[in-house]
Order: structure tokens, then sequence, then C-alpha cells
């Protein structure tokens, strides 16, 4: 039974260099909450980070931490959950990042199915350079880089899970952080790829989809009476006109990518040894 | 393409030594596909550009490979093939061939096969024009078809034999091109490049490979996926090269030995992830099958123009290792090697073969598979402490440049692998003082593997007129073309061939061409990449350059040419 851990254990000692007030305290507090409620030891936890504000958080968790570059936290997560299945690999990304840059490796991680958790810092504009508009960000929306207005439109990242067959997608908001670490820990616990969204506001670079704009919008799917289970629901709600639901959208537990490796099954890679190869069989094959 | 790996085959049981050389273009069904099986009882390196015997299963095959038939060369063609139809032998424009035309396609059906079996009749024919014994045809249906069972084995058998019947004791009397069995040969295999370089991976323990797709590396990934499961790796399809590149990185970081293959637009994009393989110190092996560039260029063809393209993939400053295996065998043992500098100095090594080494089969003494130690570099086991400490695990102080590493999952070893420039134990730092001491450790391995490195492989005499300087595959070339030198032009010359690019073998390369005499660099590529890499690493230039930049190999009796040329004036 392993010693039961604080907050403070999966803490560096560097404080954020976040703004005040900005969302990512909350995941922040919320990753680490989970954690130590589902007993998992900082050593034996694996953090892959993406480049943003989100990724600055490599600097103040403690954990085994890999800050990759900007939008490949994702396939450095699934090598190391291939690699070693006997570790917690929790990749983080933001809306930029993951969204943007990382688009690709999103939609074929799901397809993959790894067994890892995916938290994506979503504050619908890119903080750490000052402000552009993101993947996520509402059309029209003024920034720098798009100062008559953002001529994209929004992907709904929820729907799109759903559409690429993800097994677990939730969607929370710093603004709740005792549901937010609800579901991480779901998320953790799901065996397969697990995503959750997070609504995390940028009080500096988005004066649009601010805690006031998002208390007005959110609502908790419990009290939407949804059913989980239901892919055409989740799929509906993802849509939902006017509310932004927040919770476990869809979870549907499926064959996960170590599952297909039979070479893993009995043991992780990293526990068997690369010594004593015998090619011979091999080299006969070849008379 | 099996029809040429099967004759390969029988010249190799009867002692030869053989190599093939594949040419197709990019297309699935349909263009021009040849393959040159070249058979001698001296080493084969490389493939002359002449044929002694063609077979020609369509008409346009006649007119292609006319210039390349030597004198009273044999050609067997397809009466049946429907690009034949009006054809005479006496139109063939020289007399001293001796050409003769089989239905092979009904020869085939007759014995109970399909039309397409047609190449595997001619190889009886052709077996029966050059003297090989029928029971090496046969043993080698049953070690390619062995394992598809008995009638198909049977089957093929019939279908070789038809063809070698159907010559008659007087046209083998004319076909002067014999091979000659050599006895006691030794045991040896057949395999190309990327098989050898596959093989070697497995024997290095390689335990993770994520690849893409990619004309000409992906016979490695089919070799691997099919293999690998029985020899502890895990083989992952990647999304893409930029996945499969994170894919090995993020494997090696958890501990276990990693690698990818490409080609050369495939390592463009891997690029950035170089770096974060350097800046996070996680050893990684990166093959790069080259074809010709820029963009997709030629797929299917051969060229050495990517050396600059590894050498400053990434931006910034930081230390790399690049080998560049210059034959099959080299392509077993250097990718071992390869994986034990990537852990011990914890940096991307990056392996450059080619297309003409990779696809092309050479059969090579078993005796010269030869496993290498494997070698995992400094890892740390952890501490007695707290489980959640901190370790420097990118300690200034270490006098080689490697601090040592710590896998995921260890107790008392917590670390940041970071992107961002960082303090000892990897979390973000910006000071100036940090940045220099980091920057030097880390290029502090580059000087200390200098210092071990791997010098360059001479062949030839010790001195020599003529100094050959070359890498990677043109090796080849260039030893068949001293080989050639020697026997008809009576003259020397001796070659140096670069092995590892990066660190470059300063002091070995400086020594061996201020002892030389003239000296000449042979490359396959139009720039010159190597001789500017060798002029920026030493300040000195070969005497003159051969380059060839049209997707071919070289041609060892043109080089021949050209050294005696050049050692005469």
């Amino acid at each position: 039974m392993a010693t039961p851990h604080t907050a403070k254990d999966f803490e560096s000692g560097h404080f954020p260099t976040w703004c005040p007030g900005c969302g990512n305290f909350g995941i922040w507090t919320a990753l680490k909450q989970a954690l130590v409620e589902l007993n998992v030891e900082p050593h034996r936890t694996v953090l892959v980070f993406g480049i943003g504000c989100s990724g600055n958080e490599t600097n103040f968790v403690k954990a085994y931490i890999f800050h990759s570059l900007h939008g490949r936290s994702l396939p450095v997560a699934e090598g190391i959950a291939l690699a070693n299945s006997g570790l917690t690999t929790i990749a983080i990304g933001g809306d930029g990042d993951g969204y943007g840059e990382g688009m690709a490796h999103f939609i074929h991680t799901i397809r993959a199915n790894p067994n890892i958790t995916y938290i994506v810092h979503d504050n619908q504009v890119y903080s750490l350079t000052k402000g552009q508009s993101s993947p996520t960000s509402e059309h029209g929306f003024k920034t720098p880089s798009t100062p008559f207005g953002n001529p994209d439109n929004p992907i709904n990242p929820i729907s799109l899970a759903l559409t690429v067959g993800a097994g677990f997608v939730a969607r929370g908001f710093v603004g709740d952080t005792t549901q937010l670490t609800a579901l991480i820990k779901a998320a953790i616990r799901h065996r397969g790829f697990s995503l959750v969204d997070v609504f995390q506001p940028c009080v500096t670079f988005n004066a649009t989809n601010t805690f006031k704009w998002f208390y007005g919008k959110v609502v908790k799917l419990e009290t939407l009476k949804h059913d989980p289970t239901n892919r055409d629901a989740a799929w509906k709600m993802a849509q939902h006109p006017d509310k932004l639901p927040l919770g476990v959208f869809y979870q549907q537990e499926k064959p996960t990518l170590e599952d297909g490796f039979t070479v893993i099954a009995k043991k992780p890679l990293v526990e068997q040894s690369p010594e004593r190869r015998q090619i011979v069989a091999l080299l006969e094959k070849m008379k | 393409m099996s029809t040429g790996e099967m004759f390969a085959r029988a010249c190799m049981r009867a002692g030869l030594n053989v190599f093939t050389y594949p040419e197709y273009p990019s297309l699935i069904r349909g263009g021009h596909n040849t393959v040159l099986v070249t058979a001698s009882p001296c080493p084969v390196p490389a493939n002359l550009e002449q044929v002694n015997m063609l077979v020609a299963l369509n008409r346009e095959s006649i007119d292609l490979h006319l210039a390349e038939l030597s004198p009273r060369a044999a050609i067997i063609y397809d009466t049946t093939d429907r690009t034949f139809a009006n054809f005479k032998p006496s139109s063939v424009k020289r007399r001293d061939l001796q050409v003769i035309g089989l239905p092979l396609e009904k020869f085939a059906v007759d014995v109970g096969g399909q039309k397409l079996m047609r190449n595997s009749v001619a190889l009886g024919a052709s077996c029966a024009l050059l003297g090989i014994h029928p029971n090496d045809l046969t043993e080698v249906v049953r070690a390619m078809f062995g394992d598809k069972g008995e009638p198909i084995v049977a089957l093929n058998a019939k279908i070789l034999m038809a063809g070698y019947n159907a010559i008659a004791p007087a046209q083998r009397k004319q076909c002067t091109w014999k091979v000659k069995p050599v006895k006691k040969a030794g045991d040896r295999v057949l395999l190309t490049g990327n098989e050898a370089l596959a093989l070697g991976a497995i024997q290095a323990g390689c335990q993770f490979m994520s690849a893409y797709p990619m004309t000409p590396a992906t016979s490695i990934l089919h070799y691997l996926a099919a293999h690998g499961p029985d020899h502890g790796i895990v083989v992952r399809h990647a999304e893409d090269e930029i996945g499969a590149i994170h894919h090995a990185i993020g494997a090696a970081y958890a501990g276990v030995r990693a690698m990818t293959a490409t080609s050369g637009g495939g390592f463009a994009l891997m690029t950035e992830a170089v770096g974060l393989a350097a800046m996070t110190e996680v050893g990684v092996v990166i093959v790069d099958v080259q074809r010709p560039g820029p963009a997709t260029s030629m797929p299917t063809w051969t060229e050495q123009g990517d050396l600059r393209q590894v050498l400053h993939a990434g931006q910034g400053d930081f230390p790399r290792i690049v080998l560049a295996p210059s034959s099959h065998q080299e392509c077993f043992t250097m990718i071992q090697e390869a994986f034990n500098l990537a852990e011990q100095y914890q940096s991307p090594v990056i392996v450059l073969t080619d297309k003409y080494i990779a696809e092309g089969q050479r059969s090579v003494p078993v005796s010269d598979l030869k496993p290498v130690a494997i070698s995992r570099g400094k890892i740390f086991a952890g501490a007695a402490g707290k489980k959640n400490d901190l370790f420097k695990r990118y300690d200034e102080k270490v006098a080689d440049g490697v601090a040592p590493r710590a896998l995921p999952g260890t107790p008392g070893a917590l670390f940041v692998a970071n992107s961002d420039e960082h303090d000892e134990f990897g979390y973000s730092n910006e000071d100036a003082s940090n940045r220099v001491a980091q920057v030097e450790r880390r290029a502090q391995k580059v000087a200390t593997l200098r210092k071990k490195g791997v010098p360059p492989r001479f062949c030839g005499p010790k001195t020599a007129p003529l100094t050959v300087v070359t890498w990677g595959s043109s090796a080849g070339s260039v030893e068949a073309a001293l080989q050639i030198l020697d026997d008809e032009y009576k003259l020397q010359a001796n070659a140096m061939v670069i092995t590892m690019i990066a660190p470059f073998p300063i002091p070995a390369v400086t020594a061996a061409l201020k002892a030389a005499g003239k000296t000449v660099i042979i490359e396959a590529n139009r720039s010159g990449k190597l001789a500017g890499y060798i002029r920026e690493q030493t300040g000195l230039s070969m005497d003159s350059a051969i380059n060839r930049f049209d997707g071919r190999p070289f041609d060892p009796v043109e080089l021949a040419r050209q050294f005696a040329k050049l050692i005469k004036r």
C-alpha cells in the first residue's frame, strides 16, 4: 500500500508564472487533487506537455515530466504508454497547441486508443504568443493576427472526438474544480484514451469568453439527465444550441492500442531485456 | 522481382558471390521493371552496366538494353507475348548475340501453372544455357516456397524444368557464358541492405520501431512488423513521420531502444524533433534511406543527397551522430553501433543509406554478420530517500558531457525532460550562465565521441598514385572499379570510405589526404556534398570529383576508366 500523498508531493516548489486569476490554476489544483485521491505516486506518473501557457505547468508540477514541442504531446505520450504500460501517462495540451498544431495527432491518437488521459486547456486563444485566435475561437474574434475578425469557424472538440470514436469524452470548467477533479479521476481510471477538454478563461487576452460569460452558459450534464452510454445523445449534447454542458458526454471501453501488441501482453516493454537476441532462424530463410 | 532472387540464390548455392540491382518506376503496374543479377567467383560489391543474359518479357526490353549486352550475350524472349507478334530475331542489329525465342506463357500453362509464371520458365532456360545444375534450382524453389506447401513447390519446380528442358544441347554449347560452381563457398545469406539493417536492429535489441511508409525505407517497417513480435519489438505504423519520431522519442525516454526509418522527405518532417531529442537528451536511432530530391523527385531511384540535411537538421547548435554504412554487412553492424551510441551519448543518431544499398541484394557470409555487444550507457537506478525526490539529470559537472539518465518509474529520480533550456533538474531556465553551462556540456559529448569515433575504412594498397574518397553505397562501385583498374589497366589505386560522418574523424582523414598522391571523390549528388564537408572539417580539398545524379548507381567500368585517366595524367 503506497504512502498517502498530498497535493504538495506533486508540487515542484517553483511558483507558477501564470497571470493572477488565470484559469490554469484551477486545472493545476484539480490535477494534483485527482492524483492524490487516486493514490497515484509521483514517480509512477508521467506528464507530457506541449507548448503554451498550459505547457508552462511543466515547471510547477512534480512527477516525471516531458515538455514536448508545440502540438506534439500526444505522440510522445503514446510512445511512453507503449514502452511502459505500468505508468500513469497523462498528456496535456492547449487549444492552440493540441487542436491547432497537434490536430492530426489528436485524431489519430483517438483512433489508436492508447491508455492515456488528455487534458486540454481550452481558453479559445493563443495566450503564450500574446493573443492570436485559436481553433476554438469564435468566428469574428478580433485579435492581433485577425484584426478584422477571425475568418475561420471554430472546431467543436467534443463532437470531433465523438466522431473519431473516442471512448471517453468529457468537458470541465475551472470555475468548478470539484467537478473537474472528479472528471480527471474518471478519465485516468478509464481504460483507453480519455479526453477532458477544460474551459479555462484567459484573463489577459480573451475579453469575450470570460468567467462571467461561462457562468451564464455552463450547465451540468447530470442536470440535463444525460446518459453517457448513449453516443447519439452525447453528439446532440455536444451541439447544444445555447448551453455549454459540462461532465462526461460519453464513456465506452474498447480494446486499447496496447491490446494489439502481443509483445506487451504479459510484461511492460521496458521490463523486457533487449539482450541475447537470436537471429539464426531468420538467417536460415535467406539462404 | 522474385525471379531475379531465385536466380541469385541458385548462383549463390553454386558457390558464387551475387549482387542484385532492381530498377522500377514509381508505379504499381506496368512500366519497365528489371532486376540485374551479377554473379562471380570473386566478390561482387556492385553491379556492372553489362548484361550477359537478357530475359526479355516484352519487345522494348531488347531495345532498352541492347547497348548493355556484352559480346556473345544471349537473349531469351517470349514468343507468346503480343509485343513480339511480328518480331524477327534477324532484326536485332547484333550478329554476335544468341537469340532464343520460347513460348514461355504456353510452357507455364501446359504444366499447370498460370501465364504470369512465364518468368520462371525463362529462368529455367537461362540456367540451362549458363550451366547451372537443375538441383541448385530446385533446392532454391524448396527454400523459397517450402512454407507454401508441397503442391506449390512441385508446380514451381515443374515450371522451371520445362524451361530448362526447352534448351537443346546445341544451344547450350553455343552459349559461352557459363556459371562454374565454386566448392566450399561457405555459409552465406542473400539479403537487401534494408533486411541487413532490420536484422541488425533485431540483433541490437531494438524494442520499439515506429515508422510511416516511404520508398525506399518501407521494407524495414515491413520486415520488422512481420518478425519484430517474435523478438520483443513493438512495431507501430504511425499516422505520419512527425508522429513516428515522437513515438520513438517517447519510448526511448521511457527506457526502451527505439528507432524510426524513412527517406529524405520524411526526415525533413522530423527536423524539429531531432532537436527535441538532442535537447531532452533522449537517444533515438533515425534511419534515412536516401533517394533523389528535392520534393518527390524520383522515389524509386538512388542518390546520396541528404548529407547536409541530416547534418544540420533542427534549429540551433547541438550534437548529433551520423553514420553511413557502406556495405550490406555494415548495415548490419552499424545499426547496432547506432543504438549503442544513441544510448551512450543520449543523442539522436542518424543512419544514412540509400536505395542502391537498401533494395539491392548481396550474398554475405554469415560470419560477417557479427553481433555487437549491447551497451546502454549511464543509467541512474534511483536513490534510497523519498520516492518523489528530484535528481540532477542534466548535471553540469560531468567531465564527458554525459549525465546519467533515469527511467520514468524509478523512485527518487524525478526530473524534467524539457524542450526549453533548463537547469540541472530540467526546469526551464533562461539565465545566461545556466545557458552557457548546458550548451557547453552538451557540446562536450561530441568532443568525447570524436576521440573515440569510427575511423574511415581503407581498402587497396597502403600507398598508391591515386586515392579515391567516397561514402555509402558508392563504396561498392569504387571497390569494383579498383579491381578492374588492377585487372585490366594494371594500375593501382586505394580508397578511403568515410563511415562516421559526424563527429567527423578529422585527424584520420587529414593524415590520409596529406599522405595521398592524387585524390578524387566519388559521390552520387551534383554539388559534391561530402567534398564540401571534408573541406569544412579539414581545410583540405580533393583534386577532382566524379559525381553522378541521374538516379542510377556508378558504373565500375566507367569509374576504372576515369581513374586510369587521372593516374596517367
